[in-house]
């Protein structure tokens, strides 16, 4: 940030970089006055950031990656933890492509395809994902409480701090994806369908919960994926970074 | 909808069958031998076909591997079949939905089995699909029996190469003479794409001292350098690399180990030994200090205590009880002593005996002794300085003597008076010069025209001569007449030998000794002086 001890005001120029600061400060206080919670204030430093034009695009791009990697741990980790205590009933087979509610959304199938897309496109992909899976989430959370799993109560807590980085993720993305431009503000609508039961008797239960995990952690990859080419694609002056 | 149905199969032997699959394709694909606990390989899911008939040894996938997130490999074995070990015996056929020329009925063979392995089928990038499922089989030539079927995402069989260029440094000022910090450095793997952001590698870096079992971790990294800390000079360490997908599942193979040593610099100078040696030239210096200046030393440490120091005399005599010898010494005049002037220990009260004198006469002509001032024993003379600051402040003496002098003016013509009858230029002995030890006293000659009453201190006149005087001389026999002195005066001493006649014509008067009524008879001791056997006789 700047510091304030530019007090030789010698042009107009300067003083009206002074009372942008000023503004900024005000923002700062009232937000503060509000008491927000971790992720939140996340995002409210992103925006405030971003107001302030003081951090570079770069830097958000380089957060915003680093929570998706974030989330992706997260989801990888609780996959592993169901498997781990899956009862010996016998393995769900992997999803098809057209089970997961985001499959509707066109998204790159390899390398090149990938390469190719433009950078608002992978913005507005990335944001449409995570906006689809804000449903989900929630439903997985109530059930996670009630799963027949034993090890539920730390599936339970991974799924509230994934919602809760899917959340600022979110938030974060759609500053940025305010700097991108129009194609990137588009967001494709992914309505998740499954309902907020997951079924009645345990193998039910556990096999939608299975299913869904692994509808999440393909998705936290595409999103990860995603926001990583787009930092290597905006980082070409720091090439350290990728 | 079969194979829905067998989802709930009871699959025990699927799960061995599983496991023991992952097992075989830790020890083919990845060389591996640690556990990996609860972390799969990669995802098993599979449909367990018939297998109640189903050997372990059945022809089964080892398990599919992709180096870089692009392509993918597929290995299978035979297992106790070896009537299939010629290529083509079994052949892989797989269904992806998003690659064209898929159906379900149809499904696509191996797109290129590797010329190297009979067992391997080789997916390019054309056939390489991410977030899509994939299912491949393992069939038997006719595509009659159906050997093994799994399912898989691209993005779980990431294993990257081992990074390259491993490489250490020393870090600047860390070499000391025991332990030194390196820094590793390595460089991605040449396959995996790191610059385009496709693939986020994480790495493992790992020390171990040569010939140690177990690998330290040296830490758990994003970047491509990693510090090592506290190793050892003169320790051979092996260092290796690996790395993993960020949040993927399984790492990928190590690298080749690189070995770190460096010499322990024996320094020229040995510090040790020169501390020694310096330690003892110390203490021989100090030693030599101390011998050499015992005697200050001691002097310094230890102060002598002054012992009972009489000035000339020897303190073998008093041990000898040389009596004589002692009495010699110390009775003689001190002015015949002129060692004491040089001597520190012996301190000089100059006294004014000629004012002290005179004041004595002022107030009562002819006494020797004044009766208001100092006690009987006090001696012939008043020592006016003891106690007082210095014996040069004249001052001192002047103003305690201010108001007998005014008393004593008219005494003094008296005395005077005496004297002048005589004749102008009689002499006139007036003055004590000294009082001896033994009480003889030395008369001065003064002349008359010093009796000058306005100036005081030493120019009073003083006669002190007792009036018991048996020798005939008119000046004595004037001064006979002061005999109410004498019954006040105890003990007075009487002056009645002249003994001699100093250079500057002073007398030389010596008392008899007066018979001490009291006391027991002493026998004649040399000067009073008692020893210690007469004086148990003396004491009751």
């Amino acid at each position: 940030m700047q510091q304030k001890s530019e007090k030789k005001a010698t042009g107009p120029r300067r003083r009206r970089r002074r009372n942008r600061l000023r503004t900024c400060r005000t923002d700062e206080r009232t937000m503060a006055q509000r008491g927000i919670s971790g992720g939140k204030l996340f995002i409210t430093a992103v925006y405030l950031v971003a107001m302030c034009r003081a951090v570079p695009v770069n830097d958000l791009l380089d957060r915003a990656s680093q929570r998706s990697d974030k989330m992706h741990s997260l989801s990888t980790l609780l996959t592993q933890e169901m498997d781990s205590h899956f009862p010996p009933y016998g393995r769900m087979q992997m999803p098809r492509p057209a089970d997961c509610h985001t499959s509707g959304l066109l998204t790159p199938n390899d390398k090149e395809q990938a390469l190719q897309v433009s950078e608002s496109d992978l913005m507005s992909l990335a944001r449409s994902l995570l906006r689809g899976w804000v449903d989900p989430l929630a439903v997985l959370s109530t059930n996670a409480i009630t799963l027949p799993h034993p090890a539920k109560s730390s599936i339970s807590s991974k799924i509230q701090e994934l919602q809760e980085h899917s959340k600022s993720l979110a938030d974060g993305l759609d500053i940025l994806s305010s700097k991108m431009g129009p194609a990137a503000q588009a967001i494709s609508i992914l309505p998740y369908t499954g309902g907020t039961d997951l079924g009645q008797d345990r193998v039910t239960i556990l096999n939608k919960f299975n299913f869904l995990l692994s509808c999440l952690r393909r998705d936290s990859h595409k999103i990860d994926s995603f926001l990583k080419v787009l930092r290597c694609r905006a980082a070409k002056l720091q090439p350290e970074l990728c | 909808t079969a194979r829905t149905n067998r989802l709930f199969h009871d699959s025990g032997g699927a799960n061995s069958s599983c496991s023991e699959s992952e097992r075989d394709f830790q020890e083919n694909a990845a060389g591996q031998r640690e556990a990996l606990g609860a972390h799969r390989h990669f995802v098993c899911y599979f449909i367990s076909s018939v297998v109640d008939n189903r050997s372990s040894m059945q022809p089964h996938f080892t398990g599919c591997v992709s180096r870089n997130m692009e392509t993918f490999v597929c290995r299978w074995s035979a297992g106790s079949f070896q009537n299939l070990s010629e290529p083509k015996d079994l052949r892989l056929f797989y269904f992806n939905r998003v690659l064209p020329g898929a159906s379900e009925n149809n499904w696509n063979e191996c797109p290129h089995y590797s010329a190297e392995r009979p067992d391997e089928c080789f997916f390019n990038e054309d056939h390489t699909t991410i977030w899509t499922s994939y299912t491949v089989q393992l069939r038997s030539r006719d595509r009659a029996v159906l050997y093994d079927e799994i399912s898989f995402s691209l993005e779980d069989l990431v294993q990257p190469d081992p990074p390259f260029g491993l490489n250490w440094t020393l870090l600047n000022g860390s070499l000391t003479g025991s332990h030194f910090n390196a820094m590793l450095s390595w460089r991605p793997p040449a396959t995996a794409d790191v610059e385009t952001g496709w693939i986020s590698l994480e790495y493992d870096a790992q020390y171990r001292q040569a010939g140690a079992e177990r690998w330290e971790q040296a830490g758990l990294v994003r970047t491509t350098s990693c510090s090592l800390f506290g190793l050892q000079t003169n320790v051979n360490y092996e260092v290796r690399v690996r790395c993993k997908m960020l949040a993927g599942k399984d790492f990928g193979d190590f690298s080749d180990s690189v070995f770190i040593h460096i010499p322990f610099k024996v320094s020229r100078f040995p510090v040790m030994a020169l501390l020694i040696f310096g330690a003892l030239f110390l203490v021989a210096v100090l030693l030599l200090v101390i011998i050499s200046q015992q005697e200050k030393l001691m002097f310094i440490l230890l102060p002598p205590v002054p012992g009972p120091k009489i000035q000339g005399i020897d303190r073998n005599l008093l041990k000898a009880r040389k009596l004589r010898e002692l009495a010699s010494i110390l009775t003689g005049p001190p002015d015949l002593r002129p060692e004491l002037y040089n001597d520190p220990w012996v301190e000089f009260i100059d006294l004014d005996i000629e004012e002290s004198n005179d004041k004595l006469l002022d107030v009562d002509t002819g006494c020797l002794m004044d009766r208001s001032l100092s006690s009987p024993h006090s001696g012939v003379f008043r020592d006016d300085d003891s106690g007082r600051s210095s014996c040069c402040e004249p001052d001192l003496l002047s103003e305690a003597s201010a108001l007998p002098v005014h008393q004593e003016a008219t005494t003094v013509e008296q005395s005077s008076a005496f004297v002048a009858a005589e004749g102008q230029e009689a002499a006139a002995y007036t003055q004590v010069g000294e009082v001896g030890l033994s009480g003889s006293l030395l008369l001065e000659k003064t002349t008359i025209k010093e009796t000058n009453m306005e100036e005081k201190g030493k120019k009073q006149d003083g006669v002190l001569v007792n009036a018991d005087q048996r020798d005939g001389s008119s000046e004595m026999k004037r001064l006979a007449e002061l005999p109410e002195c004498v019954a006040q005066l105890p003990a007075a001493p009487v002056y009645t030998v002249v003994e001699g006649v100093d250079i500057q014509n002073s007398l030389l008067l010596t008392p008899t000794p007066t018979p001490n009524p009291t006391g027991p008879k002493i026998p004649a001791m040399p000067d009073g002086y008692l020893t210690p056997d007469l004086l148990e006789s003396v004491t009751p």
